[in-house]
């Protein structure tokens, strides 16, 4: 028994609506990940806050320096009142925020960053502790 | 025989969507991500700043020329505690000290001491901080009650009558968002990602419960503001955190029922003062660049 127009028609409607149903599925989980999963943002944020608070707890001369190259990502960064903000943008434009508990001083350097495909943070403690973003 | 398929098809598919949005939902309402999130990232926090304690910080014992990593003084630990509780800067400089310090926009947080017993069990010795809100309440999300830990073992010194005594203890640090903690944290991020337009809006809704009776907010100097938070039934107990304007661009305001205020305009002095109701209370801080860039603090 041959298909109908009509059957036809609905063979059509159906693997558009699926293929609809799984390209929309894959669109919500992955801005979900960037969301609360993927986010380079928070974790960039947190860590650089981290390494600022750690620095200040430092006795000894010392050099600590952060690294972040990861390709297809643009960063714009900003340190200044006790926040580190990051903003990273990649398929999706994240922005997160983190504190950290001491100020560092900033010198040779700048206290922001922006369109960075990649970045370092130095951080020297000798005895105050100096930051500086490179690009 | 291709109706049946394309029916089942469609049966699959629409049940599969159902299923996955009931699923979604029970997640939503039973496991919220973010609980995950935080407490690894408090936990983190913790650590960082349990390290900035014991290793170079104002509660350590130090001699002239050395400074002894791990072992705190009884008496500072004391001192430190009295500064939380005021907003004066200036009294004896401990407001100061423990903001350059150690103070975090992102959480609030409690230090304490503990030392063993001859019974076997941990007596607290000493103790500061700025936890004071009851986060069970149930104005609070899931994630808003999460806390983050860190201990290490120490040595407390003290000065008895025949010398220094030094006790083997533990010290604990747990950190939480609490409502103070967020509204310093989220005005100041909003302040500083508007002034380096990171964002064109953004929007974040503070709960807060019937424990705070009343809020202060002042501007101590062009880019620093004070809030404080009064306990109910108890208005001599009291919080207090900075938050920052990054900019003089952006600008600040209050705004509840009765009118709308320039936080500028509020000092220690003659603060903005607001009584609240005895439920589930709300601020929502409302960041927007459109016209100029803008802070409004809303009470609902």
């Amino acid at each position: 028994m041959s298909d109908t127009p009509f059957d036809i028609l609905m063979i059509v409607i159906a693997t558009i609506l699926a293929m609809m149903a799984v390209i929309f599925t894959v669109w919500a989980a992955e801005e979900q990940m960037y969301q609360f999963g993927i986010r380079p943002s928070e974790s960039t944020a947190s860590d650089m806050a981290g390494l600022i608070t750690i620095a200040q707890g430092l006795t000894t001369e010392t050099i600590l320096k952060y690294g972040n190259i990861t390709s297809g990502i643009t960063y714009n960064i900003t340190v200044m009142n006790k926040l580190v903000c990051v903003s990273a943008r990649a398929r999706y434009t994240i922005t997160d925020c983190s504190s950290y508990a001491h100020e560092p001083l900033w010198g040779g350097g700048t206290h922001k960053i922006t369109d960075a495909i990649g970045f370092n943070l130095v951080i020297e403690k000798k005895p105050e502790v100096w930051a500086r973003l490179v690009q | 025989m291709t109706r049946v398929i394309l029916s089942l098809i469609l049966i699959l598919i629409f049940g599969f969507a159902f299923l996955t949005g009931m699923g979604l939902g029970v997640m939503d309402k039973y496991l919220d991500l973010r609980v995950t999130s935080y407490t690894i990232d408090s936990s983190r926090h913790a650590i960082n700043l349990m390290h900035l304690f014991l290793t170079n910080s104002l509660l350590l014992e130090n001699s002239p020329n050395e400074i002894q990593k791990l072992v705190l003084s009884s008496g500072r630990i004391g001192e430190y505690n009295s500064g939380w509780f005021t907003d004066q800067e200036d009294i004896l400089g401990y407001r100061m000290k423990l903001s350059d310090c150690c103070e975090l926009l992102e959480y609030d947080y409690n230090f304490s001491t503990s030392v063993r017993t001859e019974s076997g069990s941990w007596s607290k010795t000493a103790e500061f901080g700025n936890l004071v809100f009851d986060m069970e309440s149930m104005c609070y999300m899931d994630y808003q009650r999460m806390k983050g830990y860190a201990e290490m073992p120490i040595v407390v010194w003290s000065k008895g009558n025949n010398g220094n005594i030094y006790t083997p203890a533990i010290a604990n640090l747990t950190l939480m968002k609490t409502p103070l903690s967020e509204l310093a944290f989220w005005i100041s991020q909003s302040s500083l990602r508007l002034n380096e337009k990171y964002d064109q809006s953004l929007i974040k809704e503070i709960r807060f419960g019937p424990e705070v009776e009343k809020i202060r907010i002042y501007k101590a100097t062009p880019a620093r503001g004070i809030i404080c938070m009064f306990k109910r039934n108890s208005l001599h107990d009291k919080i207090c955190k900075q938050f920052y304007n990054s900019s003089a661009e952006v600008k600040m305001s209050i705004s509840d029922s009765s009118g709308s205020w320039d936080i500028s305009t509020f000092t220690q002095a003659s603060p903005f003062e607001k009584f609240l109701p005895n439920n589930c209370n709300n601020i929502t801080v409302d960041a927007d660049i459109n016209r100029v860039p803008q802070i409004m603090l809303r009470f609902s």
